[in-house]
C-alpha cells in the first residue's frame, strides 16, 4: 500500500520567462489524497498538466503509474482520469450519453465496464436522469455526472481540478465521501484547490506560492508550522475600530478578521497583550476577550506568503 | 476500425440533430443560395429597356426598328416626343438605350444618301452596356446587308459581291450561350466551400469554448482519430448537399449534365475534403466561435467567390491576384465542375486540377494537425 505512484523531481516549467512551476519535487503514494493549495496563479493546474502528461516539462523529471512523463505520455493517459473544474460535460447531451462518450473515448466497452458505469450512476442518484440533456441538472448533479464520466475507465489515478466549486454543501459532503472511498479501494488522488477547507480533506498538502511548494504535510501537521511569532484572538465591542487601530500598531506583524474577532500575529504572547490592551483602552474600545489560539489552515497559508512576499520585498535589510 | 472514432462520430453526430442550426445552415442556406445567385445573378442581357425617337415615322424607320424588338434582347417601352424627353428617360433609369431616327431616314436612304442614326446606350454598367452595343451593332449590320441585297438584287447584281466570306460561327458547350448554364456550377462549388467551412470551423473551437476541449486531451484519444471522428459527420453532411444542389441545378434550373455523374461525385467529395481541412484549421487558430465565423468569411468565402473565376475571369486579373489564385482550391474545382457538367469531359482533361485538390487537401489538413497538436499545450 505504500509505494509511491507519482513521484516529481525538480519539475520546472517556464513559458518564456515566465516561471510557472519552479523545481518542486514531491511523492504522491498509493491511496493518498493529495491536494495542491495555491491561490490563482501559484502552478497547480501546470503541475497538474504536467503530470497528466498532456503539457512537456521545461526541465526535471515526474514519473506517474511507473511511467516517465516525457517518455511514455500515452501509457500515462490510459491509467488516469481527470474532472476539470467547469466539468467537462457536453450540455446537449443527455446523462447516459455523456458517460458512454467519455468511456468509448478511452476505448471502455466492455460488460464488467458498462456494470460498474450502472453501479456508479445508481450510487449516484443519477438512474431516472439518465435521459435528461445534462445542460438543465442543476451544478452538484453535473459534478456527479462529471466524476461518473472521469471514472467511467476505471482509472488508477484521479485528478481533481478545483472539484467543488460552484456545488452546494449537501453535494460537497457526498462528492468527498465518494473521494474516501476510492482511496480506500486503492485509487490515487490528486486535487487542487484554493478553498481551504476543501483541502482540509486531504491526507497531504502541498501549499504552492508563485510556482513553488512552500510547506507540505497533513493538515495537522501544517498547523502546527508556526508562522513567526504567536496568534491572538481579540473579542472587542468595536471590532473595526479595534483593526484601524491595530493595523499601525508595531507589534502586530499581521492583522485580519476571522468572523467577528480579530486575528492578529505578534512576536510573543504576554507583551503583545499588554500592548494591544493598552492601546484600545486608549481609544474606548473594552476587550471582552484576549487569548492565543491555534491558528486555522488560512492562517498559517496567509502567513507563508505573506513571509514570502516580505522577503522578496525586503531582501537586504532583513538580518 | 479504430473503436474510439466511433464515439466522437456518435457525439458529433447528436449535436448536430440536437441544434436546429445546424440542420437550417446545412438543408437551407444552399438552396436559398442556389435560388437566390440562380435567379438573381444573370449576366444575359435581355428586355434592355429601349426608348424609340422615330421622327420619320416611315415604313422603313419602322422595319429598322422591329428588328430590335424583335430579336428579344431590346423590350421598346417608351417613344418619347423630342431629344430633351429622352434624355430625361435615361436620367431617370427608364430607359438604357434610346434610338433617334432623324426625320428623312427613308428618303435619304431611298436616295442613297446614309442616314444618320443615333443610339445612345446607358453605360453605367459596363458589362450590360458592351454586350448591347455588340447587339446594337449586328441588328444595324443586318438591317444595311438586307438593304444592301435589296438593291443589288433590283439591279440584276449578283448577291455574292456582299458576301465573299461565307461565315459559321459556332459556340460549344453552352450553345445559348445560357448565362446560367456557366453560373450554376459555379454556385455548387461556392455553396459546398462556403457551407463546409462554416460548419467545421466551429468544431475545435467549439470544444475549447464549452471546456470540454481539456478531458479530450487527457484522454488516450490520437489527433487522427478526433479529427476523423468530428468531420465525418460533416462529411455526410455536405454529400447529402452535393446531391441537393446538383439535382436542383439540373433539374430546375436545367443545367445539362455531359460527363460522368460519378466522377463529378468523386471529385465533389475530394474537393469538400479540402473545404472541411480549411474549416478544421481555422477552429484550430480561432479563440472563439464569432472569430473563427469572420475569419471563415475573410480567408475563404469572399476569395471563392471573387478569385475563384466564379464570375470574374482569373485570367483578366493582375499577376499577382493571379498568383493568389493558385491556393483558392475552389478555383481547381470550378473548373472541374464546369468541365463535367458543360464539356463532357473526364479525368484525361482534369487529371491537374484534381492532383491540385489533392495535394491541397493534404497540406491543409497537415496544417490542422499539426495546428491542433500545438493548441493542446
Amino acid at each position: 500500500m505504500n509505494e509511491n505512484v507519482i513521484a516529481a523531481k525538480d519539475l520546472t516549467k517556464k513559458f518564456g520567462d515566465f516561471v510557472a512551476v519552479d523545481k518542486i519535487s514531491f511523492e504522491i503514494k498509493r491511496g493518498e489524497i493529495f491536494g495542491f493549495l495555491g491561490p490563482n496563479g501559484a502552478g497547480k493546474t501546470t503541475t497538474i498538466r504536467m503530470l497528466c502528461a498532456i503539457l512537456d516539462q521545461t526541465s526535471g523529471s515526474a514519473k506517474v503509474a511507473g511511467y516517465d512523463i516525457s517518455e511514455n505520455p500515452e501509457a500515462i493517459k490510459k491509467l488516469i482520469g481527470y474532472m476539470s473544474q467547469k466539468f467537462s460535460l457536453y450540455n446537449d447531451l443527455t446523462v447516459s450519453e455523456n458517460i458512454d462518450f467519455f468511456s468509448g473515448i478511452y476505448g471502455a466497452f466492455g460488460r464488467e465496464e458498462r456494470k460498474i458505469k450502472e453501479d456508479m450512476i445508481k450510487r449516484a442518484g443519477l438512474q431516472d436522469k439518465k435521459k435528461i440533456l445534462t445542460g438543465t441538472l442543476a451544478g452538484g448533479w453535473k459534478q456527479r455526472l462529471a466524476l461518473i464520466c472521469a471514472l467511467s475507465h476505471m482509472p488508477r489515478i484521479l485528478f481533481l481540478d478545483e472539484p467543488t466549486a460552484g456545488v452546494d454543501p449537501v453535494s460537497r459532503r457526498d462528492f468527498w465521501d465518494y473521494i474516501y472511498e476510492l482511496s480506500k479501494q486503492g485509487v490515487t488522488v490528486i486535487v487542487t484547490t484554493h478553498y481551504l477547507d476543501e483541502a482540509e480533506h486531504c491526507n497531504t498538502i502541498a501549499m504552492m506560492n508563485d510556482g513553488r511548494i512552500i510547506a507540505k504535510g497533513s493538515p495537522a501537521e501544517l498547523k502546527k508550522l508556526k508562522g513567526r511569532g504567536e496568534l491572538l484572538e481579540i473579542e472587542c465591542d468595536n471590532v473595526t475600530g479595534a483593526f484601524e487601530v491595530l493595523k499601525g500598531c508595531p507589534e502586530c506583524f499581521d492583522i485580519g478578521f476571522s468572523g467577528t474577532f480579530l486575528h492578529l500575529q505578534v512576536e510573543s504572547i504576554e507583551r503583545g497583550a499588554s500592548v494591544i490592551t493598552s492601546l484600545l483602552q486608549r481609544h474606548n474600545i473594552s476587550i471582552k476577550r484576549i487569548e492565543p489560539v491555534e491558528p486555522s489552515l488560512e492562517d498559517i497559508f496567509v502567513g507563508l506568503i505573506e513571509e514570502e512576499n516580505r522577503k522578496k520585498s525586503s531582501p537586504i535589510t532583513e538580518n | 476500425m479504430d473503436n474510439r472514432i466511433w464515439p466522437i462520430m456518435k457525439k458529433e453526430w447528436i449535436h448536430i440533430i440536437r441544434d436546429p442550426r445546424t440542420l437550417v445552415i446545412a438543408l437551407a442556406i444552399p438552396l436559398i443560395m442556389l435560388f437566390l445567385y440562380g435567379y438573381a445573378l444573370t449576366l444575359d442581357v435581355k428586355n434592355l429597356t429601349t426608348a424609340v425617337l422615330d421622327q420619320d415615322n416611315s415604313a422603313l424607320s419602322r422595319d429598322f426598328v422591329s428588328k430590335f424588338s424583335s430579336s428579344g434582347y431590346f423590350k421598346i417601352v417608351r417613344y418619347p416626343e423630342g431629344n430633351a424627353e429622352a434624355k430625361d428617360m435615361l436620367d431617370g433609369n427608364r430607359v438604357k438605350l434610346v434610338i433617334n431616327i432623324p426625320n428623312g431616314f427613308s428618303s435619304d436612304l431611298k436616295t442613297g444618301k446614309s442616314p444618320k442614326i443615333q443610339t445612345i446606350l446607358d453605360g453605367v454598367n459596363s458589362n450590360t452596356a458592351a454586350i448591347a452595343l455588340s447587339y446594337v451593332n449586328a441588328i444595324v449590320n443586318d438591317f444595311n446587308e438586307e438593304n444592301l441585297e435589296r438593291f443589288l438584287k433590283s439591279q440584276n447584281i449578283d448577291e455574292k459581291i456582299v458576301h465573299p466570306i461565307i461565315y459559321e460561327p459556332r459556340v460549344w458547350y453552352n450553345e445559348t450561350l445560357r448565362s446560367m448554364n456557366f453560373l450554376v456550377p459555379g454556385i455548387i462549388v461556392i455553396i459546398l466551400m462556403v457551407l463546409s467551412v462554416l460548419l467545421t470551423s466551429m468544431t475545435i473551437v467549439g470544444e475549447r469554448e464549452k471546456g470540454t476541449m481539456e478531458s479530450l486531451v487527457v484522454s488516450p484519444l490520437k489527433t487522427y482519430e478526433l479529427a476523423i471522428g468530428k468531420l465525418l459527420p460533416y462529411v455526410f453532411l455536405a454529400l447529402m448537399d452535393i446531391m441537393l444542389v446538383v439535382a436542383v441545378g439540373s433539374f430546375w434550373f436545367k443545367v445539362p449534365i455531359r460527363g460522368d455523374v460519378m466522377l463529378l461525385f468523386v471529385l465533389s467529395t475530394l474537393f469538400l475534403f479540402s473545404a472541411l481541412g480549411i474549416g478544421f484549421f481555422i477552429s484550430t487558430i480561432a479563440r472563439s466561435g464569432t472569430e473563427a465565423f469572420l475569419i471563415a468569411q475573410i480567408t475563404t468565402m469572399l476569395p471563392s467567390i471573387l478569385l475563384s473565376g466564379f464570375v470574374f475571369p482569373i485570367k483578366s486579373m493582375p499577376a499577382f491576384v493571379q498568383f493568389i489564385t493558385h491556393f483558392i482550391p475552389a478555383k481547381y474545382f470550378l473548373t472541374i465542375a464546369r468541365g463535367i457538367f458543360l464539356k463532357g469531359i473526364g479525368i484525361t482533361y482534369l487529371w491537374k486540377d484534381s492532383l491540385a485538390l489533392v495535394v491541397f487537401v493534404a497540406a491543409i489538413l497537415g496544417a490542422a494537425a499539426l495546428r491542433f497538436k500545438k493548441t493542446i499545450e
